[in-house]
Order: structure tokens, then C-alpha cells, then sequence
């Protein structure tokens, strides 16, 4: 059953994202060729009226393309909170709430539905910025451009990493760190969105969308003011440590940093689940949608 | 609607009444003559000393007035004030610090002209040439044994010494605030060679002031052993020598960081450090597991067990940080 919500969360936003992603990746395409074109045959713009007009043209092209990229995210965004919304709290509620599924199932596929699509963006996203590396970079002698990339790119990626001075393993455990604490975080803030819009669907029947959004940006105030306060006490905290304990604060760095970060993936899968269960409450003991 | 008025004004005054009003000392008014050679902030009057620059101007704290006062072609200028003392001032155009002038007191002008008289405060040796290099205390009997060139005195060729690596020497004024050049030791291997540069003419610096290094010859005292030791000895034991600057009108972020705030010393450090680790590394996620636990427990209808997720997470929370803080003790 669970497989089965999915299917269909899935289908309702695969229907329009799908569109959004190959605009996405030509219009890449496109700003890679633009780039490339800006960035090695300048010459071609100057003097004459139309090489420079193929050149504005260009510039406009780099500016939809950025456009976009930000428009990709938002409408993906807002396609999944229209869809999360448009389940639960109108009409469809009360079919979706008919279902042999418990509320928590329920709750869970929207969540699960939304990670992968977020995933999907991001990855398109990289995509696009990969494409338009490639084609800008693209060797003029001619030479395949991942050999090129290999050849070139890759020794100036190690050279950044070897400033950081510090080993294979350690840089590997930390990018897993860093991927959880990424995977958490988008959940938690995922979770944030969706408690403000079942609450204010809760507290009122007329207005749920506007009450969701002012409760969500009250949310976001209390959450900037907490990372303020956070920010000013932790580099304190650091430092009292490094007053306290300088010799171990530099023995171990790297077992330090990892688990600072295995600590933030900790918090944050925290905030996920408390956040969770709240919204999982709200719907299964508060929402009334008659 | 009287109560949403009454409630709104509440906690507007009591927003007022928790601003906390600081009351910050009165900025002094500077004021500069048209001619530019008077200085003046309201208490004390300030005069041009036209034998220094603002290139030596060095003190090691000073407080800057951005933008305090103009000239007479409404070209804005900083007024910086050393924190040791406010009798040697310096005025400086504030888009280039290049371009200023130092200001002296009364007392500020008997400081400088005793500098300039060879009565010297302080001398430093200044070595760039040894790791972590920085500056040294020196005597300053010790550097006026120097300047008697008791001892072997040669005629050296100054391209020869343009070669070397050298070891500078300054002297300060009594107030610790004005630097002067006052020579060099130029080190051969270990041959050490002392020249005194108050002691000779102009022709042996060019246009800018500049020790020449084109043509002729220097006499230059050759650094006995006793002497070579004490310099290599300062040598080895050197600091950093720069002005912290405070600037008007804008927190200075630093100072918050600063080791120097009263509870950054190790008591201080060690109250906070622990206090902030009982709270966020232990009090906050229990507090978080109790409720879990309260809630999993609660006689409500429904699967309340799976509140039990936030102690388990809450107590994971709690492990990682000890394991962070025995990492830091151990």
C-alpha cells in the first residue's frame, strides 16, 4: 500500500517536473555554448553591430539560465507543498483519509515522495552546472572532453584537497558526514513546512494557506534567531576549549571535526523526528476537515 | 479591540523598557586650523611636529576617530590616539593613510626632541632574517656603547653591504609611540657590522631618505664577540610588532574573540566552557528524552511508542558529546 501512495505522489509531480528538468538541462546546454562562445571567441563580439548582438543575445541566455535554475527549484518546491497540501487539506482529504493506510503512512509517503524529488532536483541541478563546465572547457584541440577533464581538472581538485592537509580517509568520512547531515537537514526543514501548513490548517478553515505561511515565517525567526545566538556562542565555546585544552584541541582535529559534524547530523535527525511525530499528532488527533 | 489595543501597547512598552539605553563617553571634537599646524579635541591642543611622519607613528594600541575632523578643502581625516598616552597624536587623510602628520602636546615635544637629541626611551633590534622574526628589546646603554664605535672601525664599500642581510635598529621616544630608524647591523657570516645613521650627512642617503647603497664608502664598527652575542640572543627570543587599532563607530568584532575579555582567562574559560556543555551537550537533549519518554508513556489513544525515538536520539546526542569532550580532556 505504502509502495502505491508513492506511485501516484510520484506520478502527480513527475508529470510537470519532468518538463521543468530537460528545459533545465538544455538550457544548460545552451549556456555552456554561450559561455564558451563569451569566453574564447571574444574577438567575435567586437566591432561589427552583429557579432555584437550575438553577444548580448548570449549575455541574455546566461541570465535565463540562471534564472531558471533558481525558478527550478522554487516551482519544484511549491509543486510538492501544493501537492502536500492539496492531499490532506481540501476536498481530496477526505478520500485520502478513507484509505486502509494509518495517518503516519500517509504522512511518511508525502515526506519520502518529497526527499526523492528534492534529490532528483539537486541532481539535475549538477548536472547542469557539470554540462556547462564540459562544453565551456571543451578543449579546442579536439581531444575527448572526460579525458580532458582527467587530465586537467582532476589534478587541481586533489591540489585543493591536499591544502586541507589532512588524509584520504578522514576527507572520505567527512563527506559522508557532511551528505548525512545534508540529508537530515532537508528532511527537518522539509518537516518545518508541512507542520506550518497541518497547523494552520488546524487553527483555521478559511485562510489555511496565509495562516501556514505567517506561521512559517514566525518559525523561520525563531529559528535565525536561535542560529544567531548559536553562532555567537559557539565560536566562544571553541575558544573557552582552546584557553582550557590547546594541546588536545590540535592533537586531534580531524576526530574532533568528525564528530562535531556526527553531533550535527544527531541534532538535526532529532529536530526531523520530533518535528515528525508533532505533525503525525496534528493529523491524527487535531484535524478536523468537516 | 480595546484588549488587541491594550495588549499591543504592553508589549511595546515593555519592548521600550527592555532596550537597554548604554551611555557612551562623549567623543572628543576635533578641530583643525586653516593653516594646519594646530590640532585641537575640545581639552587639549595639539601642535604640528614636522621632524616625524606618520610612517612612524607606531605605538602598539591606539584608538581611531574615522572621519573627525576636515581641512579647509572638506578633505576628511582620521584622528589616531595611542591608548598609552594622548600626547603624540597622528592625523591622517582618511581614504589614504599615506598622506598624515603626527601632533604633539607640550609634553608630547620634549619626548620627541629628547628623541631627536639621542635621549632614547626604548631601541629595538628588528630581525627578519631568523625564523618567526619580529622585533627585540635592546638596552639602550647597550646601543649607546654602539654609537660610541669604541672598537674597530672600518671604511667598508656600501655595495658591499648592499649584499648583506640586515638587522635593523630603532628607537623609540620615551612614550613608546614614536619609531625611528637609527641604523643598521649588517651581518657577513660572522662578521657584524654597526652603522650609525643619525651619525652621518645627507650624502649618504638619496632622495627619499634612503640609505644609499650606489657608491662610496661608510665607516662601520665591527661587532666584537660579546657584542654579536647579545644581538644574536634578541635575536632568538623575538615578537611581533604591529598597532592594534580601534576603530570609532563600529563594533570591533575581534574584541569579542579577543583572549584579552575578562572571562577568556582560564577561570573564566573554564566556567563558560563547562557551563555551555552541561546545557547543550546534556541538559537540552534530556530534556528532549524526558518529554519522548512522556509522551510514548502517555495513556492516549494511539501508537505512542514511537515517541521512544527522540530519547534514543537523545541519548545518542549525549554520547557523541562526551565522546567529544573526553577527546578534549584526554
Amino acid at each position: 500500500m505504502f509502495a502505491k501512495l508513492l506511485k501516484y505522489d510520484f506520478r502527480a509531480i513527475g508529470r510537470i517536473w519532468w518538463i521543468l528538468a530537460v528545459s533545465m538541462l538544455g538550457l544548460s546546454t545552451l549556456g555552456g555554448f554561450c559561455i564558451r562562445d563569451l569566453i574564447y571567441k571574444a574577438d567575435a563580439i567586437e566591432s561589427s553591430t552583429g557579432d555584437g548582438l550575438v553577444g548580448i543575445l548570449e549575455f541574455a541566455a546566461l541570465m535565463l539560465l540562471y534564472f531558471a535554475v533558481i525558478a527550478f527549484i522554487i516551482v519544484t518546491a511549491i509543486l510538492l507543498l501544493v501537492r502536500y497540501y492539496k492531499n490532506f487539506f481540501t476536498d481530496e482529504g477526505y478520500l485520502t483519509f478513507t484509505l486502509p493506510v494509518s495517518r503516519t503512512k500517509l504522512y511518511l509517503s508525502k515526506l519520502v515522495n518529497e526527499i526523492i524529488w528534492n534529490a532528483a532536483t539537486g541532481a539535475v541541478v549538477i548536472l547542469s552546472v557539470i554540462i556547462i563546465l564540459l562544453i565551456a572547457c571543451m578543449p579546442e584541440s579536439g581531444e575527448p572532453v572526460l579525458v580532458y577533464f582527467i587530465k586537467e581538472i582532476v589534478p587541481q581538485i586533489n591540489s585543493y584537497i591536499a591544502l586541507l592537509d589532512i588524509s584520504a580517509i578522514w576527507f572520505v568520512i567527512w563527506i559522508l558526514e557532511v551528505l548525512v547531515l545534508s540529508f537530515f537537514a532537508t528532511v527537518a526543514f522539509s518537516v518545518i513546512f508541512h507542520l506550518c501548513i497541518t497547523v494552520g490548517a488546524i487553527i483555521t478553515r478559511k485562510a489555511k494557506v496565509i495562516v501556514g505561511l505567517a506561521l512559517y515565517y514566525g518559525v523561520n525567526i525563531v529559528i535565525s534567531t536561535a542560529s544567531s545566538i548559536l553562532s555567537f556562542i559557539f565560536p566562544l565555546w571553541i575558544g573557552a576549549a582552546g584557553v582550557l585544552y590547546s594541546d588536545n584541541l590540535g592533537a586531534h582535529p580531524e576526530l574532533l571535526v568528525s564528530l562535531g559534524l556526527l553531533l550535527a547530523c544527531v541534532v538535526f535527525a532529532l529536530m526531523a523526528a520530533a518535528l515528525f511525530l508533532i505533525n503525525v499528532t496534528c493529523l491524527e488527533r487535531k484535524l478536523n476537515l468537516a | 479591540m480595546k484588549r488587541i489595543i491594550s495588549i499591543v501597547l504592553a508589549l511595546f512598552m515593555l519592548a521600550s523598557l527592555a532596550v537597554t539605553v548604554s551611555a557612551q563617553e562623549a567623543e572628543p571634537e576635533w578641530s583643525l586650523s586653516e593653516d594646519g599646524k594646530t590640532l585641537a579635541d575640545g581639552t587639549n591642543e595639539y601642535m604640528l611636529y614636522s621632524a616625524f611622519s606618520i610612517e612612524n607613528f607606531s605605538p602598539e594600541e591606539a584608538f581611531v576617530y574615522e572621519e573627525a575632523v576636515t581641512d579647509k578643502d572638506f578633505v576628511y581625516y582620521d584622528v589616531t590616539v595611542p591608548k598609552s598616552n594622548n600626547d603624540i597624536i597622528c592625523l591622517a587623510e582618511s581614504e589614504n593613510w599615506f598622506y598624515g602628520s603626527i601632533y604633539v602636546t607640550v609634553e608630547g615635544k620634549k619626548s620627541l626632541d629628547a628623541l631627536c637629541n639621542s635621549m632614547y626611551g626604548y631601541a629595538r633590534i628588528c630581525n627578519y632574517n631568523v625564523m618567526f622574526g619580529g622585533y627585540g628589546d635592546i638596552d639602550v646603554e647597550f646601543l649607546m656603547e654602539l654609537d660610541s664605535f669604541k672598537g674597530e672601525v672600518l671604511e667598508i664599500n656600501v655595495r658591499e653591504l648592499a649584499e648583506l642581510d640586515t638587522c635593523s635598529v630603532y628607537v623609540y621616544d620615551s612614550t613608546d609611540t614614536i619609531e625611528h630608524l637609527h641604523g643598521d647591523v649588517y651581518m657577513d657570516g660572522d662578521n657584524y657590522y654597526y652603522i650609525n645613521y643619525d651619525a652621518l650627512d645627507n650624502s649618504y642617503f638619496d632622495a627619499d631618505g634612503y640609505f644609499s647603497y650606489r657608491s662610496g664608502t661608510v665607516a662601520a664598527l665591527k661587532l666584537n664577540e660579546d657584542q654579536v652575542a647579545v644581538f644574536n640572543k634578541v635575536s632568538s627570543n623575538l615578537e611581533d610588532r604591529y598597532t592594534e587599532y580601534d576603530f570609532s563607530g563600529s563594533l570591533d568584532m575581534d574584541d569579542i574573540f579577543s583572549a584579552d575579555v575578562n572571562f577568556m582567562n582560564e577561570k573564566g574559560a573554564g566556567v563558560f566552557f563547562w557551563i555551555v556543555s552541561a546545557i547543550i551537550g546534556f541538559a537540552v537533549p534530556l530534556a528532549i528524552g524526558v518529554l519522548g519518554i512522556v509522551f510514548a508513556l502517555s495513556k492516549k489513544p494511539g501508537k505512542n511508542k514511537k515517541w521512544l525515538a527522540l530519547p534514543v536520539l537523545s541519548l545518542l546526542w549525549m554520547l557523541v558529546f562526551a565522546a567529544i569532550i573526553v577527546v578534549l580532556i584526554i
